[in-house]
């Protein structure tokens, strides 16, 4: 099994970006270049889930915040949703829920870009 | 290993690829040490962000390097080593500022600042023949309240 494999998939106007395994910055690639791909196609209401990672090293929220501005100012935004022990506990440790709204499910990060 | 085991020492080559054999290492020494599986994810992605921090910064991505890990119990900590031959780290940010990286599109400058958050004690050492060693300690559990 990879390492890292990154679904996408679209529910109404927003993309869920869902990657599976480890992002480290072996790995990172992969994850950046599917998130890179849809900012510059212009498909900037991006909800990524974390239910099926294992662990984020530093390389993978980097990969978050090198983008995060760029969806913003295209009118989107990354949201981030059902994030699990470690991923989660290091998102709060780095101080991203500052940076990124997050939310419990999928659907609720999903929804939440019908008001903005 | 026990608190009274030898310290383990491996040698890795300096590269991205063995960032997962590094983390997997080290989060099974940490379980081995008594630590929870919470505490070891978190030790094992700290010496991870070392390890990346030799290959890509110390080594600047040049294949044929190596870096030496070594995992020390004692009492008190669990110390974890990783000296490498390369450049040391012109300095050691004390935190970041997440907006401003982000403003600046930026996508590197968080691998220190989480070393620091996940683990009790981080410094990068240099001794006078070119070694340098990113040491990093995490203490027992009890020894001090993991921050959360």
């Amino acid at each position: 099994m990879p390492d890292l494999q990154v679904a996408t998939r679209r529910a109404a106007e927003v993309v869920v970006v869902e990657p599976k395994g480890f992002i480290n910055a072996h790995t990172v690639a992969e994850f950046e270049g599917v998130l890179n791909a849809l900012v510059e196609a212009g498909d900037v209401r991006i909800v990524i889930s974390g239910a099926h990672l294992s662990y984020v090293a530093s390389a993978g929220f980097g990969a978050i915040m090198g983008l995060i501005e760029e969806a913003r100012a295209g009118g989107g935004d990354i949201r981030v949703a059902a994030l699990t022990g470690t991923v989660a506990h290091i998102f709060r440790v780095l101080g991203f829920d500052r940076l990124c709204r997050t939310f419990e499910t999928e659907e609720e990060a999903v929804l939440s870009f019908g008001g903005n | 290993m026990g608190r009274d085991r030898a310290p383990l020492e491996i040698d890795v080559p300096a590269t991205c690829e063995c960032l997962s054999l590094v983390h997997e290492a080290t989060r099974r020494a940490a379980l081995a040490e008594g630590f929870d599986p919470s505490a070891a994810d978190e030790i094992a992605v700290a010496v991870g962000e070392a390890m990346t921090n030799v290959v890509e910064h110390a080594y600047r991505g040049e294949p044929g390097h190596s870096v030496r890990l070594r995992f020390l119990p004692g009492p008190e900590v669990l110390r974890i080593e990783l000296e490498h031959r390369g450049a040391a780290p012109t300095s050691l940010p004390a935190g970041v500022d997440l907006g401003r990286l982000a403003r600046e599109r930026r996508r590197g400058g968080l691998g220190v600042h989480l070393m620091r958050r996940l683990m009790d004690h981080v410094v990068h050492e240099e001794s006078a023949v070119g070694v340098g060693c990113w040491v990093l300690e995490r203490n027992r559990p009890g020894s001090r309240p993991p921050e959360s």
